[in-house]
């Protein structure tokens, strides 16, 4: 009996510890590695004297106590929304409280350590751990593709549903299909050997690529300055994309739950691509100038004038102001959005390219509001 | 200044070439490679002047005919207060001169 318990708690134990780690995959606005240092792991034992419960990451302030002097550490957590989906709160601890973390140390030198593993003394509990969100089982898995009065399908909310948005895209990070490269959630290779299957890269853009893969993706801007992800890779981040039809406006607005309550705008006005990398008056510059139109069912969107400030990728596929995206919405049935996109940037590629996946519908909900706010080193 | 910075170099308007370089400041000094790839060209020697933000860096490298050259490359950092600051001024290998302009990304 004995022997049974302690089999199923180690069964348990294990289970637990495969799902958090894999939430804290997950839930990290950047790659742990990117800032701290796994070679460097770390236990500390103090008292809380400050709770930060901001975006983009939740901060506890410790007192560390060696008996004759004291230290000061911030413990970085995941982000509100994760720590919120799984039960914790800005009240979960308080000042004074005690706890032990271990984690890894922030690679600048400053007091700063990952909290992997989280525990208040005085009970023993394990506390902000983080479990994945799952994708919501729909309670109409057959429906068919929503449709407007003429027959042209509906990309965003079908009448009946109170909200909705697109999220669990099936691949999370931009590569040439057929590639079929291990990645993991942040879209780093698990193989630097396979760099070459990802695109048709050229010398430099190769390099560049190799040297952010190489230093964790430290450098991603939406880590370093919280600046906005755009193109594809808004397709690919892990709190969903709205597609809000304006049709009296013959236009749709791209909102996506991540980043700083940004949007594109789609025109389907059949207006001229006038995008250039130099920006005007319609041009954001950062998500490019949009132009779609429908074919049969799907809706191809052209898009140019990029700038280079950003990463269009999770694993940070170099790009140039040469970037010229064309996309093709598809909904094949009600759960369903099939993304695909071709890139052509002879700056930074030797060919155009597609890549392509799906999203899944999330019904009777609010797109998830994460913001890269109150970013701090 | 740490950080990757891409752009162009070139002798003129017309013959511009794709340039990586990476930059980091140690906390005592500024070390990095031009081009990190299999002919990456390492930086031998780099310093800054804060009160104008000019960049004055050195560093050794195979030519495109596989020669050992020497980089003399000095510029200013400009768009300080933002991420994507730029860098740009001149270079030079031996009596061939140009010029460049790298954003950081």
């Amino acid at each position: 009996m004995l022997d049974h318990n302690v089999k199923r708690n180690f069964l348990a134990m294990t289970l637990l510890a495969t799902m958090t780690l894999g939430a804290a995959e997950v839930a990290a606005h950047h790659v742990p590695a990117a800032k701290f240092d796994p070679a460097k792991p770390m236990k500390l034992t103090g008292s809380i004297s400050k709770v930060d419960w901001l975006n983009p990451h939740v901060h506890l302030f410790v007192e560390v106590s060696d008996g004759s002097t004291t230290t000061s550490w911030a413990v970085e957590l995941a982000n509100t929304l994760d720590l919120r989906r799984s039960g914790w709160t800005s009240v979960t601890v308080k000042p004074g409280d005690m706890i032990t973390v271990t984690g890894t140390v922030a690679r600048n030198g400053s007091r700063q350590i990952w909290g992997d593993n989280v525990t208040l003394l005085a009970s023993g509990q394990r506390i902000f751990t983080v479990s994945p969100e799952q994708a919501p089982v729909s309670d109409n898995p057959d429906a068919p593709t929503p449709r407007w009065p003429d027959g042209q399908p509906r990309l965003g909310t079908p009448p009946g549903q109170s909200g909705g948005y697109w999220a669990f895209p099936s691949k999370i990070s931009l590569m040439e299909d057929g590639a079929d490269v291990p990645v993991d959630s942040y879209g780093m290779l698990q193989e630097l050997a396979d760099i070459d299957k990802v695109a048709p890269f050229q010398p430099w853009a190769r390099d560049l690529y190799a040297y952010r893969q190489r230093t964790s993706l430290k450098d991603d801007p939406m880590f370093t300055d919280c600046k906005t992800q755009a193109g594809p890779r808004i397709f690919q981040r892990p709190y969903g994309v709205v597609l809000l039809e304006e049709r009296d406006h013959k236009r749709i607005r791209n909102f996506w739950g991540d980043g700083n309550q940004n949007w594109r705008t789609i025109f389907l006005d059949g207006r001229e691509q006038t995008g250039t990398p130099e920006g005007n008056g319609e041009d954001p510059l950062y998500w490019g100038h949009a132009v779609g139109q429908w074919e049969g069912d799907a809706l191809v969107i052209d898009t140019k004038g990029f700038n280079d400030k950003f990463w269009f990728s999770n694993g940070g596929l170099p790009h140039t102001p040469q970037l010229h995206l064309v996309e093709r919405y598809t909904r094949p049935d009600m759960n369903t959005l099939h993304y695909e996109v071709t890139i052509d940037d002879p700056g930074a590629y030797t060919r155009s390219w597609t890549a392509s996946w799906d999203l899944q519908w999330v019904a009777n909900a609010e797109l998830p509001t994460y913001y890269c706010q109150d970013n701090r080193p | 200044m740490s950080g990757s910075w891409v752009g162009d170099w070139g002798t003129g308007t017309t013959n511009r070439n794709r340039v990586v370089v990476i930059l980091e400041w140690t906390g005592s000094e500024i070390t990095g490679v031009v081009n990190p790839g299999p002919n990456a060209i390492p930086i031998k020697s780099a310093n800054v002047d804060p009160t104008a933000w000019r960049l004055h860096f050195e560093a050794v490298g195979k030519d495109a005919k596989g020669s050992m050259v020497s980089y003399t490359v000095d510029g200013v950092i400009d768009d300080l207060g933002t991420y994507n600051r730029t860098l740009a001024g001149s270079w030079n290998v031996g009596n061939t001169k140009g010029d460049f302009s790298i954003t950081r990304q």
